[in-house]
């Protein structure tokens, strides 16, 4: 089971540093947007994978809180996105 | 390793392998539709399958509860968020988004 936590870290840390890639170069805030809800969404899959590895569910109100935090981040800057804006 | 054990770690490798083309597809993909599009369906998927493993971990009602409050929550939020991110790219880019 370690073997398979380290794996599935290793693919998560790929994924968000391929996000965070876009993070930084995306040419609007809308690419900023959906990319910090990508790495959002891979925290909740990490600290799943730790929960489920471990078996401590301690962190799932955790899960909850980060599905909800990165709801409301996206929502605001696409809803407050100037029409027009590069 | 149990069944059990043996399906929730299948269940983390495909939810990791499905984090790792959203990441791909970030980088890939051109446009921010297309990006949208790339990055909701691993957002569902691969909650889902970490819950899912979660689940089999410790397959009990009790803990069943709050894995699913979580997974609504997930579909919901992120088929809504996906949707506000399109239509302001939308509206951004005119009524033909065309390959940016």
């Amino acid at each position: 089971m370690t073997v398979v936590y380290l794996v599935t870290l290793a693919l998560l840390a790929v994924g968000a540093a391929a996000a965070l890639y876009r993070l930084g170069k995306g040419p609007t805030t809308l690419d900023r947007a959906v990319s910090l809800d990508v790495i959002t969404s891979l925290a909740m899959c990490g600290a799943g994978a730790y929960a489920a590895v471990h078996g401590d569910y301690s962190d799932v109100p955790i899960l909850l809180v980060l599905s909800l935090l990165g709801f409301v981040g996206t929502v605001s800057l696409a809803r407050h996105f100037p029409e027009g804006d590069q | 390793m149990s069944v059990l054990d043996v399906a929730a770690a299948v269940c983390l490798l495909l939810g990791a392998l499905l984090a790792l083309t959203a990441g791909w597809g970030m980088v890939r993909f051109r446009a921010t539709l297309d990006r949208m599009h790339v990055a909701t369906k691993p957002q569902v998927l691969c909650v889902l399958l970490v819950l899912l493993a979660m689940w089999l971990r410790n397959p009990t009602w009790a803990a069943a509860g709050p894995l699913l409050i979580v997974a609504v929550a997930q579909i919901i939020t992120v088929s809504v968020a996906s949707y506000v991110v399109a239509r302001a790219d939308y509206r951004r880019s005119g009524a033909d988004p065309g390959p940016s």
